[in-house]
């Protein structure tokens, strides 16, 4: 990215991009003593700095090479440049003042502005640095202008440069919602669209207000925690990672309708690439679509995973109000044809009042009639202060019957 | 005589001398004397000689599908110009030259299919130096898979004739070795398996595979245990170069610990510092990155990376100036060992920045080059247009 000096300007302007320096590297050519050139390569290479000491056969070195091509720059990473003005005329210029001014898809950002330098004496050389953080995709310019006097005529000069780049997308995101009664759960796929590996410093979903977040992005095991993308958080061109997040709303953000785009909240993503160009995106507001929340529910909070067959076993229920109004419930255990679990104890028992958003634990016994999994029986509830309104629950839960082992039937 | 050097100095600086080279003409048409040209770095002469005497024995240039006649000190000059091609960057005269050998298995390349020269001897003639280079050249061209299949290969051949050794004896040969002959040739071949796994190493490196890379290092950190520590320091720059500072900075603390081997104190502490200094430019802390440089440079005065690594950090602090001139001093500071072409590059991509007569500047080192450096040095780090 250079610039060439029109023939009537005394000065010269150039913009350099100041992407990270790299490290040398040589091509290492290995002989053997017996060989026709035995080991001289090997050994001038030793001596070229390029090569690492001590490893002529290794081609990375410890030398750092200044950046030589503009290269690609990404949303969210830094465009850093190098600005200089230099007199390459005989003349004296007088009152020089560089501004350097950044054209984006839809801004203009100043990005340098100074108080006009009193004199530049030929083949003298101002430099500046200038850093801007890429908000936007597309197309941008870099529009460098020096004004200045040419001292000998008092002539008043303007040189102007543009330099184009464009912005690319760094990643690739996006987003699924599973809603699970009134937690949501959110899978974020992210892809590096860039050419070269990303280590992803940090990967977080910032939730709005009225949200909780749960990071499910890793796994306890003996009091650590081991995330499940393994050891190192790089990840290279092209490839994807899924991160999932569990969302539960801090207040009674649902009625009983449909709401859709709730915002829950944004992701946070910040990276480094080579020889730790640095960068950061944060997507907008994610929007979530969350069912109507039932105006009762019942939840199993207690049951076994396995029970043993014709044995009866107990599970804790909890009913909540999710209605407006108090409920007065009566509960009646059905039966399912060819059901493998029955109800076993009181059907029809009217219960306490429940107020409005009020909860109760109900235990409930339960025969297992058939090994295997088996599901329980269906639940019914009739809210006898409202117009005997029923609410039938189908698919409670499951538990594992096992058919008892021979010796414990005799030992019984 | 090609010297790129001489030409351009007697057309920009006509006054100037150029340093007495030995010329093809000048030295013995043998090992000795092809070895002479390449330590003065005149490859450019030593490709003549190798192009000579391959015609000489009816091979080179023009010769390909012409019968003749392969011998091991043909093969040993083939060997030596691909080496000398690829050492001068032509990779594409060199791939066009390797392609005659096809896969190096062709019969006229083993001893046995040449019985009226070779009564006794068995195997292939081709030298392993060039094998190797048959298996790096063609990822120099851009085909970075056929490196890879033809270095695994080479991989397995090493660990098959190394089991074979490990039994007592030679591939092609059915007397048994003798103890100290098996010890030699399982050392011999420890070696070059070691090289092998090295340009697996920079291969993956060159397709940007660098975690398969830093895992052939950590293969490589056994069978070096004398290395380690500038083993690990390689792998902690290719963490950088990925993005990954925390990898890189566990295996620079690794690289740290004291061993118990016969490396100096000093030079464990210059290795240190370079380290750190590379970590801080990754977090671009420039001045510290300076300072990390300077205390090595304290221990080790001459070290010319130390000096261009401080230069380029004072370049990122936006001192174009003090830049160049840093990176002058360094350059015409203790000519040749200082004439660097990495120094160069840097140089004169710094000369672009500061004026329009970059050009002027760069070849106003023509006649330090010319005084000092063979006709093989790569012009080109002085970015002539």
């Amino acid at each position: 990215m250079e610039g060439s000096v029109p023939q009537q300007h005394l000065l010269g302007l150039k913009v350099m991009r100041l992407t990270k320096p790299m490290l040398s590297y040589a091509v290492p050519v290995l002989g053997e003593p017996w060989d026709m050139l035995g080991t001289t390569l090997e050994e001038n290479l030793s001596q070229d700095i390029r090569s690492p000491r001590d490893l002529p056969a290794c081609s990375t070195g410890e030398t750092l090479r200044l950046p030589m091509s503009f290269g690609l720059i990404f949303l969210g990473e830094t465009f850093n440049g190098f600005i200089s003005v230099h007199n390459d005329s005989q003349d004296v210029a007088k009152d020089v003042a560089v501004k350097v001014e950044l054209l984006t898809p839809s801004h203009r950002h100043l990005l340098l502005s100074e108080p006009p330098l009193p004199q530049l004496d030929p083949s003298a050389c101002e430099e500046r640095i200038i850093s801007h953080e890429v908000k936007e995709l597309g197309e941008h310019s870099l529009i460098c202008t020096a004004s200045y006097m040419v001292f000998a005529t008092g002539e008043e000069m303007l040189l102007r440069k543009f330099f184009k780049f464009g912005v690319a997308k760094p990643l690739d995101v996006k987003t699924k919602f599973m809603n699970i009664e009134e937690d949501i759960l959110l899978e974020v796929q992210i892809q590096n669209a860039t050419p070269t590996h990303m280590f992803l410093d940090t990967v977080t979903f910032d939730p709005s207000a009225g949200f909780r977040a749960q990071d499910l992005n890793t796994i306890r095991t003996n009091n650590s925690e081991v995330s499940v993308f393994g050891k190192d958080n790089l990840l290279p061109p092209r490839n994807i990672r899924q991160h999932l997040y569990k969302l539960t709303p801090l207040g009674p953000l649902q009625t009983s309708g449909v709401v859709s785009n709730v915002q829950v909240g944004k992701m946070d993503i910040v990276w480094r690439s080579r020889f730790g160009e640095r960068g950061r995106i944060q997507t907008g507001q994610l929007k979530a679509t969350l069912p109507p929340l039932p105006q009762l529910k019942v939840t199993v909070v207690e049951s076994p995973g396995t029970v043993s067959l014709e044995r009866p076993f107990r599970i804790t229920l909890r009913v909540h109000n999710g209605s407006g109004g108090p409920m007065r419930l009566r509960s009646v255990l059905e039966k399912h044809p060819g059901a493998g679990i029955l109800w076993t104890g009181v059907t029809g028992k009217v219960h306490n009042e429940l107020p409005a958003g009020g909860s109760m634990d109900m235990v409930v016994s339960l025969l297992p009639v058939l090994p295997g999994l088996q599901s329980f029986s269906p639940l019914l509830f009739v809210d006898v202060l409202s117009n005997q309104k029923k609410y039938h629950f189908n698919k409670l839960g499951q538990v594992f019957v096992e058919i008892q082992p021979p010796e414990t039937l005799s030992s019984a | 005589m090609h010297d790129p050097i001489a030409e351009l100095l007697a057309a920009h600086f006509p006054a100037e001398s150029r340093k007495t080279l030995p010329s093809m003409e000048s030295v013995a048409m043998d090992m000795a004397g092809l070895r002479r040209l390449v330590r003065e770095g005149c490859y450019h002469a030593a490709l003549e000689l190798t192009g000579r005497f391959l015609s000489a024995h009816g091979q080179g240039l023009g010769q390909a599908g012409q019968p003749s006649l392969h011998t091991h000190k043909t093969l040993q000059m083939w060997g030596a110009r691909l080496a000398l091609l690829v050492v001068m960057q032509q990779f594409r005269e060199a791939e066009v030259e390797m392609e005659a050998f096809g896969e190096l298995v062709n019969p006229d390349l083993f001893y046995q299919y040449h019985t009226h020269n070779y009564p006794d001897k068995t195997g292939s003639m081709v030298p392993f130096s060039m094998r190797l280079l048959h298996a790096q050249l063609p990822v120099l061209t851009g085909n970075h898979q056929l490196s890879l299949d033809r270095l695994c290969q080479l991989q397995h051949t090493c660990h098959q004739v190394l089991s074979e050794v490990r039994r007592g004896y030679l591939p092609f040969v059915t007397e048994p070795l003798t103890p100290e002959d098996q010890q030699v040739a399982e050392t011999l071949w420890m070696e070059r398996l070691t090289r092998v796994k090295f340009c697996l190493a920079n291969t993956l490196v060159a397709m940007q595979d660098y975690l398969l890379a830093v895992e052939v290092y950590e293969g490589l950190l056994e069978e070096l245990p004398g290395l380690r520590s500038q083993l690990l320091s390689v792998m902690g720059r290719l963490h950088l170069t990925l993005g990954d500072l925390p990898s890189a900075q566990t295996l620079f603390s690794l690289a740290e610990d004291r061993d118990e081997k016969e490396e100096g104190e000093e030079e464990r502490m210059v290795r240190t510092h370079i380290n750190q200094g590379l970590v801080n430019v990754f977090l671009c802390h420039w001045q510290l990155a300076k300072d990390s440089f300077e205390s090595a440079l304290q221990l080790e005065p001459t070290n010319t990376t130390l000096k261009n690594n401080i230069a380029v950090c004072t370049f990122y602090q936006g001192y174009l100036k003090e830049c160049i001139r840093e990176l002058e001093g360094v350059v015409r500071w203790s000519p040749p060992s200082s004439l660097q072409p990495a120094l160069l590059t840097n140089l004169t991509a710094t000369y672009d920045l500061e004026s329009s007569s970059a050009h002027s500047k760069k070849l106003s080192f023509l006649p330090l080059l010319g005084q000092h450096v063979g006709e093989g040095f790569p012009l080109s780090s002085l970015g002539l247009r």
